[in-house]
């Protein structure tokens, strides 16, 4: 039933063009025109009253007029999506539309309704708009629905109106950054290190700085004489061993996850001879690409998240099984049990890599009087007291957990 | 924007406390005006809790009067002058800093707030001119004095005011600083202002409360609002003041009178216990019911021209009513042409009798004509079956000088000589909403208005046998009035009195005037109104400009001038852009010709885009112009090469030609008529 009001609501407030500022106006205009003037007298609230009130009719024949040959022209539009689309990156479309700046006061954004999750900017140029996408769940879809609002540059008057187009569009998690400490980690991976060096791997290769890099490995010498800044890197493992088996768990708030998966595949973090297997999947993948595309499928399983591992298990030889890495949510959920479960069952030496996409500071109030007239800022996701608390649980199981900042590569 | 904004309210503040602050409580006000704009404008992306905003809004404004307050207590060891000095610039500081704090940031939170800065903006100019409401066109001076001195009506001039006030403030309801934002202010203000030129400016409402106000009787509300009006307009000391609804213009000597009754409507017929007009018609045909529409309306009048003298006046109204009214008894109402339609609604001439001798000098008349039909006889002198009607003027007239008894007048003097000892004027009586009031009023503490008194003089003269009627209308003191031909009638001078009829003589009004009163005495009209209003009514410049010399404005030469500068300026534009497309064959000139010919078309070099960013913006409807602009950056950068430079004019000629083949024909023609696209050239 709320849902239902709250469905009828949204739809009453898209096709009903007054703003509540438009009505308190026209409100008091009113009162100005018929009541006040006439009883006090008053030659100059009037014409004001007439103006305000006339302004709002303009506004509101000007804004229906111009959702009207918007909608007549974006009808005739195609979907204008490229196939693929990557997370969190701004993607350009070939989608372009009027602009309506002719019109003089009328302005015109646009929203994704299907898939959600998207932010969408508009670009002006020769009198169209062209639509740049950040959309921030993968996922594949067949369908796109998009929302155009007109509305007037003084908030007056607002209309909406849907449209639906068939599209093939596939968004790919944008994959987590490689930093130092991962590459540190990858190290740790490996199955052999080299014998005359430390357990972890010896600082052998130089590369370029990148962000995220600790300090300490900055090569200070060879910066004073060649002015480049150029990082220690671990050596490369000897005898690289397979990491083998990889699970991706899908579940709320997945998408950092998914992106370090990602980057395990695409880096060849797991070796080549790979078997991954995302949830939502019938068989698991032997290759990067097409373990890409099980991640992409994923999206629309983060409810059951880990309901298909013991169907994957009994397609993969056992022997294979030996050590595994199970990409999970940042968020506990009932999927921790049923990975529990399965590693224990199955005696797994298993590592959990959960993605997180915030991990920076924010500023948050100082003092009584700051936390009195300032608001908290929103929560991290690195500092989430349910991530915590499900890395310890993991932890107490006796499974490593790896924290990677999908922005940086950084392990927390 | 935030600046604009932040000026704009700053201003309004301004023009608010003008009046009402000392210098430097004005500045406190602004500044705190200014800073709040100013911590709006930093904490507009924070995460503000905005209920604690509010509340410390709140706070710092009652802080502000606390402080205030206690100074002036506590601060006699102090200078008066400073002591009021700070006591203003805390309260007004503090005041507008804390209000708006929270009224700037809810607007910046809730798009919908905007308006109510929007209203406070409007309200506060308005306030600054709040002087000429009530019709009063002569205030405030120094814009009444300015628009009179140069021919103008400052009505319009106000009303540009509040255009121009709406269109600026409408600035806080834009969400972006951009040239076609503000353009579309000026189009309001434009809009507006014609807006103006097809609308009537509002007109002062003469409610049933106004206009028959003597039905206060009836109901409660009536008499409540007839009693403010009228405190407000006799108490002199601020309140609403009473609406001025019409000017009558004298063009005789105005007779000696202590008041000027202008008839609307009478009352006759008995119903019940108390009186309605006659709407069938037979009786009381001296009062007019339809307007003069083009030719003159006669009324038939039973008055006797030997006891009156002719008066002419011209009526005009400033306000609707439903019947027309004159001073004295009309005798007929001629149209008149309208001299003002934004000001009168109607206008009309009006030649009346005005009696000329009080009704003391009238003794020994016989009340009843005897002509009279019984009808009309009983028509006029039927009252109320309550015999205390009876009774009461019985024992009024038992006490006359004996030699007098019997006659009419002075048995009605003596009705009014009780009426006006015993009974007491008071707009403050609220107990005379029984079933008969006028009884309730008579037999009771004898507290009420003129329609009690009206009534009860009526119905006290008929139980004598007098012919006798209640007239309503407008009763305006000559005493309060100035020295000029025009008289103001204002809407609280409604007023309901007696007449009697005196055969040979006709009706003869028979006002009661009560001795005692709770009223304060009438103030004085304002004559500078009243002689603006009528000089108006008779279609001269108010102001008295008779020493002066009215500034003429030359609009035709204005209009010719503005015109002629417009023609040279589009003419000098065409000039100059042949001149750039003929420039020569140097290369710097063939690209600024190609640039010139895109910027027609609306495909100009944007702010911050590279010459090869534009290029390949508009490489597919143009791709020669790749090619052109890399030909002409070879030869800015120094690469002096022949092939290339004469490449330049074969280049840009396929340039153009592709970008005319790539765009509407509408458009092209627009570029070819628009002379200024070479402004936008980059």
């Amino acid at each position: 039933m709320k849902q239902r009001l709250s469905r009828w609501w949204g739809f009453a407030r898209r096709i009903f063009p007054l703003r509540v500022g438009a009505l308190i106006l026209l409100a008091l205009a009113l009162l100005i025109v018929f009541v006040f003037s006439p009883k006090e007298g008053d030659f100059l609230l009037y014409p004001s009253g007439v103006v305000a009130a006339g302004l709002i009719g303009v506004c509101t024949l000007i804004v229906v007029l111009g959702t009207l040959s918007l909608r007549r022209q974006v009808r005739k539009l195609g979907v204008g999506l490229p196939e693929s689309i990557e997370t969190l990156a701004p993607n350009g479309t070939t989608f372009r539309f009027p602009s309506l700046r002719r019109w003089l006061v009328l302005d015109v954004t646009l929203e994704w309704i299907d898939p959600a999750h998207a932010e969408v900017r508009l670009e002006y140029l020769d009198g169209v708009l062209s639509e740049v996408v950040t959309i921030k769940e993968r996922g594949r879809f067949s369908n796109l629905t998009r929302r155009f609002t007109v509305k007037d540059v003084f908030g007056l008057a607002q209309l909406s109106f849907d449209l639906s187009w068939e599209c093939a569009l596939r968004v790919t998690p944008a994959a987590a950054k490689q930093g130092a400490t991962l590459a540190a980690g990858r190290s740790q991976g490996d199955a052999m290190a080299n014998p005359t060096g430390r357990t972890e791997g010896d600082m052998v290769e130089m590369r370029q700085y990148a962000h995220g890099d600790p300090v300490r490995h900055v090569l200070w010498k060879v910066y004073a004489r060649s002015r480049k800044l150029l990082v220690r890197m671990p050596e490369r493992a000897l005898a690289p061993g397979p990491v083998n088996v990889a699970f991706f768990v899908a579940g709320p708030e997945d998408e950092a996850s998914a992106g370090a998966a990602r980057l395990y595949l695409e880096a060849g973090l797991l070796g080549t001879d790979l078997i991954f297997s995302a949830d939502g999947s019938t068989s698991p993948a032997r290759s990067a690409g097409e373990a890409i595309e099980q991640l992409v499928d994923s999206g629309k399983v983060k409810a059951n998240g880990a309901e298909s591992l013991e169907t994957m298990a009994a397609q993969i030889d056992p022997s294979r099984m030996h050590s595994c890495l199970f990409f999970t949510p940042p968020v506990d959920g009932p999927w921790r049990e049923k990975m529990m479960s399965f590693v224990k069952a199955r005696g797994l030496d298993a590592t959990v890599i959960i993605g997180v996409d915030e991990a920076g500071e924010r500023p948050a109030p100082k003092g009584r009087l700051q936390s009195f007239l300032f608001q908290p800022p929103a929560e991290l996701d690195s500092q989430r007291p349910g991530l915590a608390k499900l890395r310890a649980s993991l932890e107490a199981e006796g499974l490593p957990v790896r924290v990677l900042h999908r922005a940086t590569g950084q392990l927390l | 924007m935030s600046i604009l904004k932040a000026l704009l309210l700053s201003g309004a503040v301004t023009v608010y406390f003008w009046s009402l602050a000392t210098p430097p409580g004005l500045m406190a006000a602004v500044i705190g005006v200014l800073s709040a704009s100013w911590l709006a404008f930093k904490l507009e992306d924070a995460k503000l809790r905005m209920g604690s905003w509010i509340l410390t809004g709140v706070t710092l404004a009652i802080v502000g009067q606390i402080l205030a307050a206690l100074l002036s207590a506590w601060g006699s060891f102090l200078p008066p002058w400073f002591t009021l000095v700070a006591a203003d610039a805390l309260v007004l500081g503090l005041t507008t800093f804390g209000f708006f704090v929270a009224l700037r940031l809810a607007s910046s939170r809730w798009h919908a707030v905007s308006v109510l800065e929007l209203a406070v903006v409007i309200g506060a100019v308005a306030h600054a001119f709040r002087d000429h409401r009530h019709m009063r066109i002569h205030q405030p001076r120094f814009l009444s004095d300015w628009a009179w001195s140069h021919g103008i009506e400052p009505e319009p001039v106000l009303a540009v005011l509040g255009v121009t006030a709406t269109a600026i403030s409408a600035l806080l309801l834009l969400r972006a600083s951009r040239a076609r934002r503000l353009a579309a202010m000026m189009l309001l203000f434009i809009g507006g202002i014609l807006v103006l030129l097809f609308s009537q400016p509002p007109r002062v409402e003469v409610s049933k409360e106004d206009e028959l106000g003597v039905r206060g009787d009836e109901n409660d509300k009536n008499k409540d609002d007839k009693d403010k009006n009228n405190k407000n307009n006799n108490g002199g000391g601020g309140g609403k003041p009473p609406e001025p609804i019409a000017v009558a213009v004298l063009h005789d000597d105005l007779p000696e009178a202590d008041a000027l009754y202008f008839r609307q409507a009478v009352r006759s017929k008995l119903v019940g216990d108390r009186l309605i007009e006659d709407a069938a018609g037979t009786f009381d045909t001296d009062v007019p019911t339809k307007f003069p529409a083009g030719s003159p309306v006669d009324v038939t009048t039973p008055q006797a021209p030997a006891f009156h003298r002719q008066l002419r006046t011209s009526m005009y109204l400033l306000a609707d009513h439903a019947q027309l009214f004159g001073v004295g008894f009309p005798q007929q109402f001629a149209p008149l042409p309208n001299p003002n339609p934004r000001r009168f609604v109607a206008a009309y001439d009006v030649n009346s009798l005005f009696l000329l001798r009080p009704v003391e000098r009238m003794l020994g008349r016989s009340a009843v004509p005897e002509d009279w039909s019984p009808e009309r006889l009983n028509h006029y002198t039927e009252f109320p079956s309550d015999p205390r009607y009876r009774d009461l003027s019985d024992e009024i007239v038992r006490d006359v000088d004996p030699r007098f008894v019997g006659d009419d007048v002075v048995k009605a003097l003596a009705i009014k000589q009780y009426l006006e000892k015993k009974g007491f004027y008071s707009l403050a009586e609220k107990n005379l909403n029984g079933d008969d009031p006028v009884a309730t009023f008579l037999f009771g503490e004898m507290r009420g208005y003129c329609v009690h008194f009206a009534h009860a003089a009526v119905f006290l003269l008929r139980s004598q046998g007098i012919p006798a009627r209640v007239a309503i209308g407008y009763g305006v003191s000559t005493a309060s009035r100035g020295a000029g031909s025009a008289v103001l009638i204002f809407a609280n001078e409604a007023h309901a009195w007696p007449e009697m009829y005196l055969e040979g003589v006709g009706w003869v009004t028979f006002d009661i005037v009560p001795e005692q009163s709770d009223e304060p005495p009438a103030a004085h009209v304002d004559q500078d109104l009243e002689a603006a209003l009528g000089e108006l009514a008779r279609g001269e410049p108010p102001g008295g400009l008779d020493d002066k010399t009215p500034l003429v404005i030359p609009w035709e030469l204005i209009g010719f001038s503005v015109l002629g500068a417009l023609v040279s300026a589009i003419v000098v534009a065409f000039g100059v852009k042949a001149f750039r497309r003929l420039a020569g064959a140097n290369h710097r000139y063939v690209y600024r010709a190609v640039l010139d010919y895109f910027s027609d078309l609306g495909v100009p070099r944007l702010p911050g885009e590279s010459r090869e960013r534009h290029a390949e913006r508009l490489a597919q409807r143009a791709p020669s112009f790749v090619a052109l602009t890399n030909a002409h950056l070879r030869l800015a950068l120094g690469h002096d090469d022949t092939s290339v430079k004469d490449s330049m004019v074969p280049l840009a000629r396929q340039a153009r030609s592709e970008m005319s083949k790539s765009t509407p024909l509408w458009i092209r023609l627009g570029g070819f008529f628009n002379p200024i696209g070479w402004w936008f050239t980059r």
